[in-house]
């Protein structure tokens, strides 16, 4: 369920400005730092949530605004090459100035795990699954029924009509930046108690975000739902059937088999060019 | 100059300096500058020419070495005829990645190499029967040519510098050959090459295949002269870095990215406290260079001209 976040994370800042983020998996990580750093000051959970979304938001924005829309000769490949720099930086900064060890993170509701129907689960699971749900109910409903969701769709869909419309293109962009960082931040931050916060957890996330992302169709939100599921399921089923040890494997395994196949996901991407 | 004189004159300059140094450690050091060298024309060939990124070459790099080793030791296998096994076992895998990703846009390739990258890395580190794990290999036999045995440090730095220069030599004919110019051609208008017959898509995946043939033949003569090899060199780290050294260099340049990857891969073997700081800095001249000088040293050196 986290691979949905990540993958609606992939998504809306790729279907609002053509960038593949691939620091999208930091975003993750640093908001389960920031929670971290936070619950040692023993501030509440509710709070520290926030603020370590909206910190990553920022983040996200500064990315954009300095970074991003300064670039000379914007090409496809010079941004991703970019975003690989941010993700290394931002990896590189936490590993030097917070440390480089696995933290552990308090469960977020008051008993530890749960049973149902014989099977025992960490509570964690709850909320994870509960928050994507909420999220990606809120970002539906942004996106469908609110004049701002309605212009973001307009972007995605064709930027030049956009901005000939009026709308503030380098706006949009810096707000689906934002989104993306406070998705993102939200997933890492709850997934932290079931994962350990660590400097580089963004790393794993991001793949298995992507590969959900090509699954479903990349740019597309309901493939990224289902995506992120087939993901995530057939993780925890390799896991339990075959070896914990390969179940990385299973997600790049799907992602290469639906590659061969359908390069364009289950859910048509709206922009897969084929070469 | 033409590219074909500077490149004797440089190897003129490296083997006199070989004969001259007599200190071990800067020798090992130079042979692993030449080894980085050989991997980094190959992303380059891929990277500046096929406008492709791979950040898993490091991963690669480990497919040539483990495999080669593995094949020596366990099986006994002559060093040469598994090196050759090796190489070739790993452009075949690289084959068929780039086979599905190449048909998109070019961030498929670059996260799924990405992806290859972490999985060879974690295989080395799980499969203990096989790669010996985190503790790593040991055992390699020494490589012998025509029964002179590459015993000493000095040795090995001319064969290692000698074959990468033919294989820069090579790579430079590769590209002022028929095949470069249609590479040339794909790089500026994609459409105007398809319509003058070239298969675009074949092209890339066979570039792709060269350069990862680059990669894990480093990656094997690396393994046999150290004769110990751990997962910990093969690290996503290690990919970032030869991607660095590509850009920096000036994507398509060949001297711009042979002096970067000496110059990045001798730097942090003698700065080693600031080990740290690597990845901060790294990322740093990326984003640098991507919003100042998109082609690298040889941008910056045309724009002062």
């Amino acid at each position: 369920m986290i691979y949905v976040l990540v993958a609606i994370g992939f998504n809306v800042i790729y279907s609002t400005t053509k960038i593949v983020n691939f620091a999208q998996g930091e975003f993750l990580m640093l908001g389960g730092i920031i929670e971290f750093i936070l619950l040692k000051y023993s501030i509440p959970i509710g709070i520290s949530l926030l603020i370590s979304s909206i910190v990553v938001s920022i983040v996200a924005i500064f990315i954009h605004k300095f970074l991003i829309s300064n670039t000379k000769d914007a090409n496809e490949l010079s941004l991703v090459i970019m975003t690989i720099g941010i993700s290394i930086l931002i990896k590189g900064v936490i590993a030097v100035s917070v440390d480089k060890d696995a933290h552990p993170i308090k469960h977020f509701l008051p008993f530890k795990s749960v049973s149902l129907s014989g099977m025992t689960f960490s509570s964690q699971y709850i909320v994870v699954m509960l928050t994507a749900l909420i999220l990606v109910f809120l970002f539906y409903f942004y996106l469908k029924n609110t004049l701002n969701g309605k212009i973001m769709q307009a972007v995605s869909m064709n930027t030049l009509a956009a901005s000939l419309f009026g709308v503030n293109v380098n706006m949009e962009q810096m707000k689906a930046f934002a989104i993306s960082g406070f998705i993102g931040a939200l997933a890492g931050a709850t997934i932290a108690p079931i994962s350990f916060v660590q400097y580089d957890m963004g790393v794993m996330f991001g793949l298995k975000g992507f590969a959900a992302c090509v699954v479903g169709g990349f740019g597309n939100n309901t493939g990224a739902l289902v995506g992120g599921l087939i993901i995530g399921i057939a993780e925890s089923l390799s896991a339990g059937y075959i070896s914990s040890s390969y179940k990385d494997l299973v997600a790049f395994l799907i992602m290469i088999i639906v590659l061969f196949v359908k390069p364009s996901g289950l859910f048509s991407s709206k922009d897969v060019e084929r070469v | 100059m033409s590219q074909k004189t500077f490149l004797l004159v440089l190897f003129l300059v490296v083997m006199v300096v070989g004969l001259f140094i007599k200190n071990p450690f800067i020798l090992n050091m130079l042979s692993l500058a030449a080894l980085s060298v050989i991997v980094v024309i190959g992303l380059n060939l891929l990277l500046g020419f096929a406008g492709q990124i791979s950040l898993g070459h490091a991963g690669f790099v480990a497919l040539g070495a483990y495999i080669s080793s593995i094949l020596a030791i366990r099986l006994n296998i002559n060093p040469w005829l598994s090196i050759l096994i090796a190489v070739l076992v790993s452009s075949a895998f690289g084959a068929l990645i780039g086979y599905p990703t190449l048909k998109l846009k070019s961030h498929y390739l670059a996260m799924a190499t990405l992806a290859i990258g972490e999985i060879i890395h974690s295989i080395a580190n799980n499969y203990v029967d096989l790669t010996g794990g985190p503790q790593g290999l040991a055992g390699m036999p020494m490589l012998s040519i025509f029964g002179f045995m590459l015993d000493n440090e000095t040795k090995f730095y001319f064969f290692i510098w000698s074959l990468t220069f033919l294989l820069i030599l090579l790579s430079i004919n590769f590209v002022n050959s028929r095949f470069g110019r249609a590479y040339k051609a794909i790089k500026s208008k994609e459409n105007a090459a398809l319509a003058f017959g070239i298969n675009v898509h074949l092209y890339k995946v066979f570039i792709f295949t060269v350069s990862v043939f680059y990669a894990s033949l480093a990656g094997a003569i690396y393994a046999f002269y150290l004769g110990f090899i751990s997962p910990s060199s093969f690290g996503l780290t290690q990919s970032i870095e030869y991607v660095v050294m590509v850009v920096i260099g000036g994507m398509g340049s060949f001297f711009g990215v042979f002096f970067t990857s000496v110059i990045l891969t001798i730097l942090p073997n003698l700065l080693t406290s600031l080990e740290d700081y690597w990845p901060i800095a790294n990322g740093l001249l990326l984003i640098l260079a991507m919003m100042f000088m998109p082609n690298g040293l040889k941008g910056l050196f045309k724009w002062i001209k």
